[in-house]
């Protein structure tokens, strides 16, 4: 222990010796009685401390019986333990709705059409033919 | 504080333990306020992060793991700081001379006023340091918390603490030198 290393401990822990790292708190206190130097930096450090001190403790408004009864009517985070069959029952019918809901629509869809279109003549398909035979063609043509 | 019983009071309230968990805010509620209050300076404020605190005990305390690192102890006063500096980093805009909320001097005496003059200044001072130094300054210097605990809490090496702690000291005598001349008590 030296009067730089004593310097360092008042500064960050301040002059109450019931603060100090244990292990270094003797010998510091042995130099402390012995050093006119050391005893000035432990008066500055008391300064600080007195200061610091100044500021009140907060009084408690809180009554712990009472928020921990409000707390904890919420739910906890189970989302590790939760059994396999609770977390189906709550998400299956949402995840099924919009496939039901698309089924639903493609029936009355393909019905509304089908009772609407009374039948596809076979002879319009034919007629078409050559003309989809020369949208191929042009495909190829060089330009 | 046994810190082997918080781990008791963790688990069972984990399993749902309602009266576990009252033992427990009751424990650690006086603490969890001072601290929030000197990192804050605001007795609303500090109830609100600290009501969050305790919530995020109950609903964390299912996934609690014995010897899986942190005390309870030192884990909430983590959530606690981490808690007063986001809320500090979202009401940058307040002016620093409305931070602290210190409670109203009894009417009429100088002393009195003269007093709550260097709370406030002192107050003040704390405000401006930065959040780890001001969390170093409030979980060591306020709270008694050891070295070893203040490095849990802020995540940081045990080494390191002692240094924050210094720069933290330091930069509070050079914030409070003229209130220190002016009573003639720092030089």
């Amino acid at each position: 222990m030296n009067v730089k290393r004593l310097e360092q401990i008042l500064a960050a822990y301040g002059a109450k010796s019931e603060r100090w790292p244990e292990a270094e708190r003797d010998k510091a206190l042995a130099l402390l009685a012995r050093d006119a130097h050391a005893q000035q930096l432990l008066r500055e450090a008391r300064r600080l401390d007195s200061l610091l001190d100044s500021l009140p403790a907060q009084e408690l408004q809180l009554n712990a019986s009472s928020l921990a009864a409000r707390l904890s009517e919420r739910a906890q985070e189970t989302t590790n333990i939760r059994p396999l069959a609770a977390a189906r029952s709550r998400w299956r019918i949402p995840l099924i709705m919009p496939n039901l809901i698309g089924l639903a629509a493609a029936a009355v869809a393909g019905f509304w059409i089908g009772w609407s279109n009374p039948g596809t003549d076979s002879s319009k398909v034919t007629e078409l033919v050559p003309y989809i035979a020369d949208l191929g063609e042009e495909e190829n043509l060089p330009w | 504080m046994d810190p082997a019983e918080d781990e008791e009071l963790m688990l069972a309230s984990g399993r749902g333990d309602r009266a576990a968990f009252a033992q427990l805010v009751r424990r650690h509620l006086g603490r969890s306020n001072a601290i929030a209050v000197r990192m804050l300076g605001s007795a609303a404020e500090a109830e609100e992060v600290v009501q969050e605190a305790f919530l995020r005990v109950w609903q964390k305390a299912p996934s609690w793991r014995k010897d899986g690192g942190a005390r309870v102890s030192t884990w909430l006063a983590r959530v606690i700081i981490n808690l007063c500096i986001d809320r500090r980093r979202r009401a940058r805009s307040v002016p620093l001379e409305e931070v602290p909320e210190m409670p109203d001097p009894a009417p009429g005496a100088d002393e009195t006023l003269a007093l709550e003059e260097r709370r406030q200044r002192v107050a003040v001072a704390l405000a401006e340091l930065p959040d780890r130094q001001r969390a170093a300054v409030v979980l060591s210097y306020y709270e008694g918390l050891s070295n070893a605990e203040v490095a849990g809490a802020l995540e940081i090496s045990i080494g390191a603490v002692e240094s924050l702690l210094v720069r933290a000291r330091r930069s509070l005598a050079g914030l409070l030198a003229d209130l220190a001349r002016t009573e003639g008590a720092l030089t």
